[in-house]
């Protein structure tokens, strides 16, 4: 006779359940990976020196990989707050280039004294952030316009603004080339001594614990819980929901565009066409696997940081090509993923009648 | 040589290192690596570089890593060359402006490593950025191209209106017009570095609009295919780009960079390099830039008078930007006997007159 499995989901996942098969997705996805990069000629012995000791073991490799996840964790941040109240910021690169715009003007324009040049341009990027947020918010609210597809195109615009200035006013007028000057010493987040690492570390650790502490504990994080659940439901029950989805949302969006600010001050201390890209797909994935958790999104961000790490580790050394390190973080990522199903149903076998 | 010194302002230089008046000295065997912005085979500049390194690996009988793909953004770049520096490796080549800052900060932290960047605006003790003056080889593409139109109207794709581009857009124009006046030279700004199905597009749009030759200042040779469907003229860039366009292929505007990256990095083996103090920048005498073996379609007589241009150009007796020069707002840029000076080479935000076009976010 037939066998039939059935998924039943999980009223609770069980946190060992739900720690198991993230563990079990992540080995099989990596050992997926191994096989591949055997194949393309990658020495065995050598993938655990390159993937496990150099990207987090040693002081240089886990320097560079902290490094990546300082912005991962905002913009992954920014992701899952929107998501906890059902809101799909696609516009993550839009609102991350308008942060940096933001602090790129106030640096061009020396605005305020130079001690305080550096925290008005991380406040003015949130704002920049939550503002290029808030036009798909109001066209949601207001009319009901799709937030997939205005978010989306706002990143486009927002790279085509950025164009606009690099290749006008913003140009670095010493070179020619479509970058801005380089900002001030004081105008750039101070180093740790610690590779290239610097202090929006401790923004990005900031901002999570203050994620974690209003979901986890104020009534606003709750409320929002019943927002994302059911919207309609959470209006019934007299809940404040215009003001929960509006303070999630542009929190998102200030997140995304402080990302953007430290890029700018913390790493590439200009403003260039290049700095914004890939965290839109980079932001997604985090707060997906987090399930919008601040907590588990700097874990998410630290493990993503350092499968990049290893992506340089693997073009600088063996010469394997952008295409495949894509591939090879696709099918990662994809095992992690997939193995949620295992934690969210229940497979029941059953014979067919 | 003529040098990069005026086209550094004041806030570059407050960053530049003074150079030592020492040479720079390797502390361990060379070892060579080269770190490129996208892949090495991309059909245009950067297989161009890596033309010049092959041949540099041959020459010095080097082994030479190779990372593509590499962004243009500090972390990424910062990780590729610490990995390599972890490793021994202390010769290092970049290829790309982007890489400027990054590669500088390298170099200070790293400062037994010699660092090279294509196209870069840092320089050091132990740090050179090189360049060509591609606009003397688009000056002979120009004469080139208007000898051979008939319409009296030539094409041209460029990328981003940055200075490195301009000059070669202004140079073809002028070379053009060094042979027949008052030829119209239409150009058109892609805004990227490689988009092959948007270049081929544009190619044919110019095409529509009468003109007979179509040159190109992108990597693609998409815009040489379609003039070649037409029946009409091309010219291509950075490397050979003949095989897009059999028949109506004119000459190629291309680099070897070789005849610079083999001397010099010898020169940091031996020990005797000092880093050019604004930066390797020469022309056609050099050999680094030069035009491809020219088309069936090339007469003779043209090809003659290229020549004679070449040699002049080599000689110093040409200057492609000597002055008369207007600029097409009717504003004097260099008066009569006065030659354009390389700082405002590097910041080029005009066209000279005699061209059709539009410049984004330029004029």
């Amino acid at each position: 006779m037939l066998e039939g499995a059935l998924l039943i989901r999980r009223q609770r996942v069980p946190l060992g359940l739900w720690g198991a098969t993230y563990a079990a997705g992540l080995v099989f996805g990596l050992a997926l990976a191994a096989l591949i990069l055997v194949r393309l000629g990658v020495p065995a012995p050598a993938l655990w020196q390159e993937f496990v000791v150099q990207t987090f073991l040693t002081s240089q490799g886990l320097g560079q990989t902290v490094t990546a996840m300082i912005p991962l964790v905002l913009v992954g941040l920014g992701t899952a707050l929107a998501m906890r109240v059902q809101f799909w910021n696609i516009g993550i690169e839009g609102q991350l280039w308008l942060g940096a715009m933001a602090a790129t003007w106030v640096s061009l324009h020396d605005i305020g004294p130079a001690a305080l040049r550096l925290p008005l341009m991380l406040a003015l990027s949130m704002l920049a952030g939550a503002f290029w947020i808030a036009l798909p918010l109001a066209l949601k609210l207001l009319w009901g316009v799709s937030e997939v597809i205005s978010t989306l195109l706002l990143g486009s615009i927002a790279f085509f603004w950025v164009q606009h200035q690099l290749f006008g006013a913003w140009r670095d007028t010493a070179t020619g080339f479509p970058t801005s000057p380089t900002l001030d010493a004081v105008e750039r987040l101070p180093l740790l001594g610690w590779g290239q690492v610097h202090a929006g570390l401790w923004l990005a650790l900031g901002a999570v614990a203050l994620a974690a502490l209003v979901i986890g504990v104020t009534r606003l994080g709750f409320y929002a819980r019943a927002v994302g659940e059911n919207r309609r439901a959470a209006r019934a029950a007299g809940l404040p929901v215009l003001l929960i989805v509006c303070s999630f949302v542009l929190g998102a969006g200030a997140l995304c565009g402080l990302a953007g600010a430290v890029i700018v001050t913390g790493t590439e201390f200009r403003l260039s066409q290049s700095i914004g890209a890939g965290y839109l797909f980079s932001g997604i994935v985090i707060a997906y696997l987090a399930r919008s958790n601040p907590l588990a999104v700097l874990v998410v961000s630290f493990l993503l940081g350092g499968l990049y790490t290893a992506g340089g580790v693997l073009k600088v050394f063996y010469g394997i090509s952008e295409a495949m390190v894509l591939l090879v973080q696709g099918v990662v990522l994809l095992s992690v993923l997939a193995a949620q199903l295992f934690a969210d149903f229940r497979v029941e076998t059953r014979r067919a009648a | 040589m003529t040098t990069l010194r005026a086209a550094l302002p004041a806030g570059l230089l407050a960053l530049s290192l003074p150079v030592a008046a020492s040479a720079f000295e390797l502390t361990s065997e060379p070892k060579v690596a080269f770190i490129y912005a996208s892949v090495a085979q991309d059909g245009g500049w950067n297989e161009a570089i890596d033309k010049g390194r092959a041949a540099l690996a041959e020459d010095l009988d080097l082994d030479i890593a190779v990372a593509e793909n590499i962004p243009e953004e500090a972390t990424r770049l910062r990780a590729a060359i610490d990995l390599y520096v972890q490793r021994g490796y202390n010769i290092i080549v970049g290829t790309t402006y982007g890489y400027s800052e990054a590669m500088f900060e390298a170099a200070q932290a790293y400062p037994h490593v010699a660092f090279f960047n294509a196209s870069g605006v840092h320089n050091g003790a132990n740090m050179e950025s090189f360049y060509a003056r591609t606009y003397e080889a688009w000056y002979l593409a120009g004469m080139t191209a208007a000898d051979t139109s008939e319409a009296d109207k030539i094409g041209m794709l460029a990328g981003f209106p940055v200075g490195v581009v301009n000059w070669d857009v202004n140079g073809f124009a002028r070379g053009a017009q060094a042979v027949k006046p008052g030829i119209d030279t239409t150009v058109v700004y892609t805004n990227s570095w490689w988009d092959p199905v948007k270049e081929g597009q544009v190619s044919e749009a110019i095409l529509d609009q009468g003109a007979d030759v179509i040159a190109t200042d992108l990597s693609a040779a998409s815009a040489l295919s379609a003039a070649e469907e037409r029946g009409a003229g091309a010219i291509g860039y950075q490397i050979d780009m003949s095989a897009a366009a059999p028949e109506g292929i004119l000459t190629s505007v291309v680099f070897n960079w070789e005849a610079y990256l083999t001397p010099r990095i010898q020169e940091v083996i031996d020990g005797t390099w000092q880093p050019e103090e604004w930066g390797w920048f020469a022309g056609l005498a050099s050999g680094v830039v030069d035009l491809a073996p020219f088309g069936p379609s090339v007469s003779e007589e043209t090809r003659a008078k290229v020549a004679e241009a070449k040699a002049q150009i080599i000689a110093g007796e040409l200057q492609p930007f000597a002055g008369p020069l207007m600029a097409r707002d009717g504003t004097e840029v260099v008066a009569e006997g006065d030659v354009l000076p390389d700082d405002a080479l590097w910041t080029m935000d005009f066209f000279v007159d005699g061209i059709t076009g539009t410049m984004p976010s330029g004029e």
